[in-house]
């Protein structure tokens, strides 16, 4: 193998890996049995509290996990278009006069477990752990 | 001593109630330090110390699932100001009619301007507080009900607000001096209308105010023993014809690139020596550099003094002048002609922190005079 080919091989190598992380994506899951129908700007609205049921018109209850997490920083980044602690200053002023309260936060590895267990759940997870308990309803 | 047995009975109180209930509690804190760097004439003040008291609180807000729809809340605040001695803010029963309506009983806020229920929530905007000229009221909460009703109309997110009751609270009224006052009748409709990360508002908020003050009240005596009892009236803010008024609009838009605020309030109470006469703005616009915004904001306000006109049934030379200078002074004190600039940067440094610097800067319009105030403070909310 020559130098040149041996570099351009490497470099596919790089490009793959590399790609590989920043294209991992992430599905918003519900229920298999919720049928309504998603864009980002319905999962937006949703995990702002500006909707509170689906497109079916079944109550929604969004399932956040906590703000340390990538997943979370990312999710709020290109779904919600804000850094993570503009979300939580767009909570605070709801939370602390009343007027709504935000999504339930829980642990990164119990998403998947409670959303395949309650018609109502939305979340995210990693494309990756998505099987047949949960359907998704919008990746990016 | 006293408010430290409270607070660990708090403490203790809350830890064993999370143990057996659903006891959620979350809170925001300021831990500001602030120096008035300048002040001249009719803005001297003489106390140029730092201080780390002023802008400083703390609040946790308990609250608690009582079924499914009725919730208990209890926001509990200790400012640095009020030597961070613990009262209660809001303390309320919350009720879901339905996902999109929402009733709550017992101690709020009322929401007069843009920023007024969440303005101790400093997390929640850019500065370090919205700027103290615009927001002059003293007693934010009352007693009474509150309802919230959300829903879409059209390409808008409309949100209703409606709160009625009434407060009674002690206010300082300048040299140190503290009043009873009262708001009864109280009556407040906020309407929002939300597109994406724009906000528009109006608000209107009506009460019976009553405000006593010695001095004013010795005054219309004084009157009433020269034979003109009908003055007190038109003096004395503690009677039952003290009308306060407010209406305010505003705008608030935030991409997480560009920043945009602005409000503008009309206000005024009737039938006494303070203005009944108040119009004021603020425009304010911000830069996101990544986690850091820079900002800068600019208002007026303009206060007018309500008419001595009714004085001029008063004989001359007949040693009443003491009496006429004397109101005429008292009515003045209420005229006032300011502009106030902020620049400021609010920096997210970590997740839920954000450090923000305050330059304040204010000028008294009719006589020329200034003073500048700097502000620095870490914020959070948990």
């Amino acid at each position: 193998m020559n130098i040149k080919k041996c570099i351009a091989v490497m470099s596919l190598v790089l490009l793959c890996l590399s790609g590989a992380k920043t294209m991992a994506e992430t599905a918003v899951v519900v229920h298999p049995s919720n049928n309504s129908e998603f864009s980002k700007e319905t999962v937006k609205r949703l995990f702002l509290g500006k909707d509170k049921a689906f497109s079916s018109g079944e109550v929604s209850v969004p399932v956040n996990v906590g703000i340390s997490e990538d997943i979370r920083v990312s999710f709020d980044k290109k779904v919600l278009t804000k850094t993570s602690n503009q979300i939580k200053a767009y909570w605070s002023k709801l939370v602390f006069t009343g007027k709504d309260a935000p999504p339930i936060e829980v642990d990164i590895n119990e998403v998947k477990d409670l959303i395949a267990a309650n018609p109502n759940m939305i979340g995210y997870i990693p494309s990756s752990e998505v099987d047949s308990t949960v359907r998704v309803a919008y990746t990016y | 001593m006293r408010y430290l047995h409270a607070a660990i009975g708090l403490f203790v109180a809350m830890q064993s109630a999370s143990l057996i209930a659903d006891v959620e509690i979350k809170g925001f804190a300021t831990l500001a330090a602030e120096k008035m760097v300048s002040s001249d004439g009719t803005l001297k003040v003489e106390d140029d110390e730092i201080d780390f008291e002023e802008g400083s609180l703390l609040a946790l807000q308990v609250s608690s699932q009582v079924n499914d729809k009725a919730k208990v809340v209890a926001q509990i605040m200790a400012r640095g100001e009020d030597a961070w001695e613990p009262t209660f803010e809001w303390a309320y029963l919350s009720y879901d009619v339905n996902p999109n309506f929402k009733v709550l009983a017992g101690k709020q806020r009322v929401p007069y301007f843009a920023y007024s229920d969440y303005l101790d929530v400093s997390f929640a905007y850019h500065w370090l507080e919205p700027p103290e000229v615009f927001y002059l009221t003293s007693s934010d909460s009352v007693s009474g009900l509150g309802v919230v009703y959300t829903h879409r109309l059209g390409i808008f997110d409309s949100r209703l607000h409606a709160v009625l009751g009434n407060s009674s609270s002690e206010t300082d009224i300048g040299g140190g001096q503290m009043a009873d006052v009262k708001a009864d009748n109280l009556y407040s409709f906020a309407w929002s209308l939300g597109y994406d990360s724009l906000n528009v508002r109006a608000a209107y908020t009506v009460s019976d105010i009553r405000l006593g003050v010695t001095a004013v009240n010795e005054l219309a005596q004084g009157w009433e023993q020269a034979g003109f009892p009908q003055f007190g009236s038109q003096i004395r803010i503690d009677d039952k014809d003290n009308e306060a008024e407010f209406l305010n609009l505003g705008v608030t838009y935030d991409n997480g690139q560009y920043l945009f605020a602005a409000e503008y309030s009309e206000l005024g109470i009737e039938g006494s020596f303070v203005s009944d006469d108040i119009k004021q703005y603020y425009v304010s616009g911000g830069y996101y550099f990544g986690p850091v915004l820079l900002h800068a904001t600019y208002g007026e306000t303009d206060r007018k003094a309500p008419s001595t006109d009714f004085l001029d049934i008063v004989p001359r030379g007949f040693g009443l002048e003491p009496l006429i200078f004397g109101t005429q002074g008292l009515f003045a004190t209420s005229e006032l002609e300011q502009d106030f600039q902020v620049l400021g940067v609010k920096w997210d440094f970590a997740p839920l922190l954000a450090l923000k610097l305050d330059v304040n800067r204010l000028t008294d319009k009719i006589t020329d005079d200034d003073q500048t105030l700097v502000r620095l403070g870490i914020t959070t909310v948990f």
